[in-house]
């Protein structure tokens, strides 16, 4: 799925309930802390991973928390080179920096240099997920216009969904029916005076659905970076099946009316990889009982995914089951962790693209990143095997015996790889025999490799390619300097 | 993070879009205008022996009544269509015409110049590879005032050609066009590469059989036309005659191998190739095929059937310039190969030369594991209790639309790009989906599946939807337990099928004949 990079704002107008007076002086205090944030920033390309990209001007918004910290989305600030802030009332901008940032659920703590910004400065303080039906506002700067902005909304679900940020990661979300535009996001959701959520991301179809990122998404991060840095959300790793099919419960001698979900996949690496079984029976989290379709419920609004509770645990936390197992009720408990197999999906932000080359041939490390610019690129061949892999290669447990898929990508023209075109876009298996199971282990193939071929394997493919491999050094030197490498 | 199945569902799922920001960026891919090629075909007298008056005794119109199958619901057919052609009166009074025209027909009927009535033909014989069939027609003193068509052994191009076909009146059409070139390629539903003849027209035309003249005699019969591109594609005349069978045996051969241009100087090296421009590499051996046991992989091919082979694969044919190799396995009656016949090479194995020999055989069809194309290489279902079982096919991903590529389960796009054929000495069945489930009490909780691989039934590897049934009536156990390749455990409860069987035929209204093993 492509991502558009559109803005969304929501503004919450406040008329509602007769308490009007009050609301007054609360706005007062909300908007001495939004703050507006100027971005100026460069991404990389996945593509061309030498170069650099056009600069990019874009705008957002924040708001202060305390101890100086201005929270926004991760969004916001990506792939900044250069921020700057104001508030209500100012005129002057105001560089900050970046203290953390939270890809993976699109939160960032940023902080101005100067304390001139934080004079006459309000804070908001979080409060809890809010009811259903009930309103609250959305404070922002969204583009056409440098004033502070409110529109209003009801809370018209709260669910687990895809954070478009990192195009991955699921966490709980609060949907609002409130009409948000492009510079909202990282403004604050008011509540009762606190804050409830965070703008972030719009419904691209139907009219007037925002989200924002709830509280408790928000207290996870904050707890996270207490020792002060970025571990990320933890996964649990597994897949699971419903309870409802009743041959199915039979056939696995599970009793009648016990609630639960079956385990069907363990993913390598997670927290559960080597705790759970494939063919457990989960019928508790954390003391919690798991419905037949695997939710738990949490608050008097809405069941949710049994994941959630795992969802809130920072690594290291204990995760505890009550597992029924081979006809036993089992306790199984173990340490939440982090799950770095699945970066390679994730939009990359911040960071460039490391690649290696040989003879123009340039291969990288497989990401989502890569795939975008392959689509981009209109390829065909080898495509299936590169989109498979992409798709599968943590669900059918290809990551228990390599690191990543490193692919040939792309190719610089040159007599050395004329015969070379067959292969684009193929994962490498092997060069010499010698087994690639991550860009490093190419890069060290090709510096010791001592043979006068470098016989390269791609993966279903039963002929390799072949380069002369002092040829090939010889051509990278006039490709490097031929296509501006470097 | 929250990991979930549902990664790979991309339908219906909203589109969420984030984001701030002056500058919105869309990165979209233009589709480039399909550049129109404008070709001149100057007004032609293709000068002919015959009057067109007397073409129209060669040439009936036919119309095909056809069903195609539905692969979601395969004990259905979808509704009946009709398409018409041209056919062609070829001696013994048969009809000939392009085979994709009558695949799934229901009813065919021809109509001669002299006549308005329809009249009922069956088609006697079928070749997908050379894209051509035989109709007969059993009315007596139908053939009466027709005349068959002779066809041309020999073809040159460029040159300009005629082509006629019978209009719904009854009466002749002709249009003009040039003959390009012949290549080798596969035919709609075929799987060996055949000759091909290139034609251009700025008429319309339609592809549907229309027969390119010469000096009246038939030269190809058109079966594709675009008219965008002003082109089209005709089956030659000497494939035709195959097929009619003047070289003999009527059977198409296939090399059994694929190959790769050896295009840089350091393959060239690796493999010890000495000669300038000669030789290409074996990439991909079929079993059970011609290939098999003669060629190995990494073998360099020099000369083919006595003909030298350059880097790309070419050779000089003394009438057709340069051809693919596979011309000479495929259709080498002329140089005296066919099925059954010792086709002699030259190759490099290993860096040494020698001289090998391999028996033509017809394309390997046993080794197919997910059919496509050739209409004949129907796959099979199971259905019982809801779940409906299918084996991959062509058919099957093709029930996406024309985006398939782009919407099906990117696993089994990728089988269907690498797993198409069995490898050699291994034995592969076919490839079996558990497509979907007819939601009933009994599979309550199954409903969402479909689309996923089946990997095992009670612990056993299955290669055809028949071993699953097989499982299902000579099991022994009660629960019948088939695993899924994300998983998942379908239980099916031997006790309660019947039941939910007859609940779901009635329900859904299913044919009785629907229901089982097909």
């Amino acid at each position: 799925m492509r991502i558009l990079k559109s803005g969304l704002l929501i503004f919450v107008i406040l008329v509602s309930f007769g308490i009007g007076s009050e609301e007054k002086t609360d706005f007062d205090h909300v908007r001495k802390a939004v703050v507006q944030i100027k971005v100026y920033s460069q991404a990389f390309s996945a593509y061309t991973p030498w170069a650099t990209e056009g600069v990019r001007a874009s705008s957002g918004t924040g708001f202060l928390i305390g101890n100086k910290r201005i929270l926004t989305n991760a969004h916001v600030i990506s792939n900044a080179k250069y921020i700057q802030v104001q508030r209500y009332n100012q005129t002057e901008w105001y560089r900050v920096k970046i203290l953390h940032v939270a890809h993976d659920c699109d939160l960032a703590i940023l902080e101005a240099e100067d304390p001139e910004f934080y004079k006459e400065s309000t804070e908001l303080s979080l409060g809890q997920i809010p009811e259903l039906n009930s309103p609250l506002i959305v404070v922002g700067y969204p583009i056409g216009g440098n004033k502070v902005s409110v529109t209003r909304g009801i809370v018209s679900r709260k669910e687990q969904s895809k954070y478009e940020h990192s195009s991955v990661d699921s966490h709980l979300v609060l949907q609002v029916d409130a009409a948000i535009n492009p510079g909202n996001s990282g403004g604050p959701a008011i509540q009762d005076n606190q804050v409830v959520g965070v703008a972030f991301q719009v419904a691209t179809k139907g009219e007037n659905i925002g989200y924002l990122i709830p509280t408790k998404v928000i207290r996870h991060f904050l707890k996270d970076i207490e020792d002060g840095k970025y571990d990320g959300y933890v996964e649990l790793g597994i897949g699971t099946f419903n309870s409802f099919n009743t041959a199915l419960r039979k056939a696995k001698g599970i009793p009648d009316g016990l609630e639960g979900v079956f385990v069907n996949r363990i993913l390598p690496h997670g927290s559960a990889d080597g705790y759970l079984k494939e063919g457990d029976y989960l019928t508790q989290i954390d003391g919690l009982t798991i419905g037949r379709n695997g939710t738990t419920t949490l608050d008097k609004d809405a069941r949710v995914d049994f994941t959630e509770t795992v969802d809130d645990k920072n690594s290291g936390e204990l995760i505890r089951f009550k597992v029924f197992r081979d006809g036993k009720f089992v306790d199984v408990e173990f340490k939440a962790r982090r799950m770095p197999d699945f970066d390679f999906m994730r939009n990359r932000y911040d960071t460039p693209f490391d690649y290696a080359m040989i003879g123009g041939l340039l291969f990288q490390e497989m990401s989502r990143d890569l795939l975008g610019a392959w689509s981009r690129g209109g390829n065909t061949s080898g495509g299936s095997q590169f989109l498979f892999r992409y798709d599968y290669f943590i669900e059918d447990g290809m990551n228990r015996a390599k690191k990543a898929d490193v692919v040939l990508y792309r190719k610089l023209a040159h007599p050395v790889n004329s015969s070379a075109d067959y292969f684009l876009n193929l994962v490498l298996e092997s060069v010499n025999g010698e087994p690639v199971n991550s860009l490093a282990d190419l890069k060290k193939v090709i510096s010791e490799s001592k043979s006068r071929f470098l016989k390269l394997k791609f993966l279903d493919i039963e002929l390799p390619l072949i380069l002369d491999r002092e040829e090939s050094k010889k051509a990278d030197s006039q490709i490097r300097s031929t296509y501006g490498l470097e | 993070m929250v990991w979930s199945r549902t990664l790979h569902i991309r339908i219906l799922s909203a589109i969420l879009v984030f984001g701030f920001g002056l500058s919105t960026v869309h990165a979209k891919a233009k589709t480039p205008k399909k550049a129109r090629e404008a070709k001149t075909v100057s007004s032609v007298s293709a000068s002919s022996s015959k009057t067109e008056e007397e073409f129209k005794k060669s040439i009936v119109q036919v119309k095909i009544s056809y069903q195609e199958p539905d692969y979601f619901n395969p004990w259905k057919k979808k509704n009946p269509k009709v398409r018409r052609g041209v056919g062609v009166v070829v001696p013994g009074n048969k009809i000939i015409l392009p085979a994709h025209l009558v695949t799934y027909s229901t009813l065919i009927e021809v109509k001669k110049h002299s006549s308005y009535a329809e009249t009922k033909a069956t088609i006697s014989r079928i070749d997908y590879e050379t894209n051509l069939a035989l109709l007969q027609v059993n009315e007596e003193g139908f053939y009466k005032d027709l005349t068959p068509l002779e066809f041309h052994s020999n073809i040159t191009y460029p040159k300009q050609v005629s082509i006629y076909q019978l209009d719904n009146s009854g009466s002749i059409q002709s249009a003009v066009g040039a003959l390009v070139s012949m290549d080798l390629d596969q035919y709609p539903q075929g799987l060996v590469e055949l000759p091909i003849l290139d034609i251009n027209s700025t008429e319309t035309l339609n592809g549907n059989g229309e027969v390119v003249l010469e000096d009246g005699k038939a030269t190809g019969i058109l079966f594709d036309f675009s008219g965008d591109k002003n082109s089209g594609r005709a089956i030659p005349s000497f494939l035709i005659q195959k097929f009619l069978g003047k070289f003999g045996t009527t059977e198409i051969s296939y090399k059994g191998f694929r190959y790769r241009p050896i295009t840089d100087q350091a393959t060239k090296e690796y493999y010890g190739i000495k000669e300038k421009d000669q030789g290409i590499l074996v990439a991909e051996i079929l079993p059970n095929s011609s290939a098999e046991g003669a060629l190995k992989i990494g073998d360099v091919i020099l000369e083919f059937g006595g003909k030298k082979i350059d880097s790309k694969g070419y050779f000089d044919h003394p009438k057709y310039g340069k051809q693919v190799l596979s011309y000479i396995a495929h259709i080498g009656d002329e140089f005296g190969f066919q099925t059954g016949k010792q086709v002699p090479l030259k190759i490099l194995r290993g860096g040494n030369p020698m001289e090998i020999s391999l028996t033509l055989k017809p394309f390997p069809y046993s080794s197919v594991r997910i059919p496509h194309r050739n209409p004949s290489l129907k796959s099979d279902y199971y259905f019982d209790g809801g779940f409906l079982f299918v084996e991959l096919s062509e058919g099957y991903l093709l029930e996406w639309g024309k985006d398939w590529r782009s919407k099906v389960d990117r696993k089994l796009l990728y089988s269907f790009d690498y797993d198409k054929f069995g490898s050699p000495g291994k034995q592969e069945g076919k490839i079996i989906l558990l497509s979907q489930v007819i939601p009933d009490e009994s599979n309550n909780g199954y409903h969402e599946v479909s689309g996923r691989i089946v990997a095992k039934v009670n612990g056993k590897q299955i290669q055809s939807v028949k071993d699953i049934s097989n499982e299902v009536k000579g099991s022994k156990s009660r629960y019948i337990v088939i695993l899924l390749d994300d998983g998942t455990e379908i239980v099916m409860d031997k006790n309660i099928l019947s039941e939910a069987n007859a609940r779901i035929q009635k329900e859904y209204r299913i044919p009785a004949s629907g229901m089982g093993e097909h």
